[in-house]
């Protein structure tokens, strides 16, 4: 693993984006974190990430429209959704709009940095294969 | 400022306010005296049996005196007949010199006849004219019997004197006879005019029953109906004030105006309990929206527990304690969030206190919230913060906004605008618009949509309770909820209620 995986954090929580910048930083990812989706998706659209954590119900651009936005730049990103909201329609939506995975609050950071750790596996192999 | 236990004092006054004011309506409505519309009656036919009874009583007792005059007029008749007999007689006598004992047999009959019915004749023609006709006719015989003596003695002077006497007294007892006939025959057709007037007499009176009892009918009876209508029309509005006494006198209306007044408080217990199903069934529309505003602060929690369980050392103690600082806001974020539903389900009976409208619709706005992001929908509010204060229910308040707020969310499953417009109208409401960019309310379903169970949402997402209970509570607090709506573009409810003393 020589270049660090890049992840960018999106949840209007506050508390969220600095526990999970702490933990995946102390873990060698380079995190950015954002709490306003507006200016996440400004990043997004300068920047390459190799995960994208979004949390789904937001003002401005919400999560689906973040992974749609990610799903078109084809870089390969992967995009895992995190919600508070139990709704199973919305993660069935999810999915099918290819994201990597479905997190339900309340999660486990180290849970979730297991699946960071298999999204930049997924991430890096497309990147590899045929990114441009 | 005023304590929490003022608060709880006042309110508690208040919340009896509504059952004393029945109590008094109850107690009221008993006390006056018992007149029943079946003693009424009862008095009317016994005194129309009375007058009829006495009617006939009357008829009989004329009746008979009619026969017993019909009857002396017979016998008047007879004795004017024997009378004349003997007249002509004793006429025949003086031309022929025939018919002497004839006239004399006539004469005597008719005095038998008049000593037969001296009774009668006295109380008929009095004691004086009975004696004066007695007497002409004793004459008249007594002067025959001379006659027949003369007659046989052959003494022609003393019939000639006698003849000019006989003449006198003949004709004296045929008037008399005569005008004692014609006095009875007026006697009777003053009867007969008597008994004709009577007659008229009892129809005009009867007539005079029929209408006062006609006008008892429409006092007792037809005028209570009437307020009886108008008591069922307003109850049917939603007015539940108990019936107040409105006359001097206790009837079978009281006993129903106090069957309606318990069937009233039986209808407040029941809307109460309508209210809760409207609280409850709201609450389960909002379930999701709870479940992300107790997630996050689980999940903030949770996430802040385990970093200090797994990487405790690497924290400074300043970094330690702003965390654990950081657990404990989001657990009185999850704790303010089980009181304010906790609170929003309560049951309190209608504790009216001084309430900002547009405070009670900014938390009912705050429950709603996360439904409205969930849905995409942006809140545009704009309330007037110098509001003049009414008097409410904050509670039931509260639940009429939070129904309107996710009604327009459900309306807008696409997301939108949802506004929330607070303003003092001329009139002297507050008056709340809340307008959704939403579906809109088809015209044929607006007549609709406050009636209970009216709903055209899908089974499991609507109970068609929310705006009928939504109604109810605006029209206890003395105001009004209005809807217009233009499909395709959105709808606005409007939510008037007075700043004035509401009971």
């Amino acid at each position: 693993m020589s270049t660090p995986t890049e992840v960018l954090v999106l949840d209007d929580e506050p508390l969220v984006c600095e526990r999970l910048k702490e933990h995946l930083e102390r873990k060698k990812y380079r995190v950015e974190v954002f709490t306003e989706s507006r200016k996440a998706v400004d990043r997004l659209a300068q920047k390459r990430f190799d995960v994208v954590i979004t949390d789904l119900k937001m003002e401005g651009p919400n999560g689906l429209e973040v992974l749609r936005f990610v799903r078109d730049q084809n870089f390969g990103t992967q995009v895992i959704v995190i919600t508070g909201y139990g709704s199973m329609d919305s993660a069935r939506e999810a999915q099918y709009s290819g994201a990597f995975d479905f997190v339900h609050k309340p999660f486990r950071a180290e849970t979730l940095e297991a699946t960071v750790r298999k999204a930049a596996r997924t991430a890096r192999k497309l990147a590899a294969q045929g990114a441009p | 400022m005023r304590t929490n236990a003022d608060t709880t004092e006042e309110a508690r006054e208040e919340s009896h306010a509504g059952t004393d004011q029945s109590v008094r309506a109850q107690q009221a409505l008993l006390e006056r005296p018992e007149l029943s519309i079946r003693t009424r009656i009862i008095v009317v036919f016994v005194v129309i049996f009375v007058l009829c009874s006495g009617s006939t009583v009357a008829a009989v007792f004329f009746l008979s005196a009619f026969e017993e005059k019909i009857g002396f007029l017979e016998t008047a008749g007879a004795y004017s007949f024997d009378v004349e007999e003997a007249r002509r007689n004793e006429k025949n006598y003086f031309l022929y010199g025939t018919g002497l004992p004839e006239a004399l047999a006539s004469a005597k009959l008719a005095r038998t006849r008049l000593e037969r019915s001296a009774d009668q004749m006295r109380s008929v023609e009095g004691v004086q004219g009975f004696s004066a006709m007695e007497a002409s006719l004793g004459r008249y015989v007594s002067l025959l019997e001379s006659l027949a003596t003369a007659d046989a003695n052959d003494d022609t002077a003393r019939k000639r004197e006698l003849e000019v006497n006989l003449r006198t007294e003949g004709a004296q007892i045929i008037t008399e006879a005569q005008e004692m006939i014609d006095r009875e025959r007026v006697a009777v057709s003053a009867m007969l005019h008597t008994s004709m007037v009577g007659a008229v007499a009892f129809l005009a009176l009867m007539l005079l029953v029929v209408v006062l009892f006609g006008g008892f009918v429409v006092r007792a009876v037809l005028r209570p109906l009437d307020r009886f209508m108008d008591y069922v029309t307003r109850i049917g509005a939603g007015n539940y004030e108990p019936i107040r006494p409105a006359r001097r006198y206790r009837d079978e209306f009281s006993r129903l105006a106090f069957a309606f007044n318990r069937m009233l408080g039986e209808i407040l217990t029941r809307q109460e309990q309508l209210v809760q199903s409207g609280k409850m069934a709201a609450v389960g529309t909002l379930t999701s929206g709870i479940a992300h505003e107790l997630n996050n602060p689980l999940n903030n929690i949770g996430l802040t527990t385990e970093a200090l369980l797994e990487d405790f050392e690497s924290y400074t103690d300043e970094e330690r304690r702003r965390m654990l600082d950081q657990i404990y806001t989001q657990v009185e974020r999850a704790g303010s969030t089980v009181k304010n539903l906790l609170d929003f389900t309560r049951k309190d009976r209608s504790a009216f206190t001084a309430l900002d409208v547009a405070e009670v619709a900014a938390s009912a706005g705050r429950l709603a919230g996360n439904e409205a992001l969930l849905a995409g929908v942006v809140w545009k509010w704009d309330l007037d913060g110098e509001l003049p204060r009414i008097r409410g229910n904050p509670h039931d308040l509260q639940q009429v906004f939070l129904n309107l707020f996710l009604n327009a969310i459900q309306a807008m499953p696409e997301g939108g605008d949802l506004g929330v417009r607070a303003r003092l109208d001329s009139e002297g409401f507050v008056r709340v618009d809340v307008t959704d960019t939403g579906v809109g309310i088809q015209a044929e379903h607006l007549d609709e949509i406050f009636d209970p169970f009216f709903t055209t949402k899908q089974l499991g997402e609507g109970t068609g309770l929310g705006l009928s209970v939504s109604h109810g509570i605006i029209e206890k607090h003395g105001g009004r909820i209005v809807v217009e709506s233009e499909p395709g573009h959105g709808t606005t409810f409007s939510v008037y209620l007075p700043t004035t003393e509401v009971r």
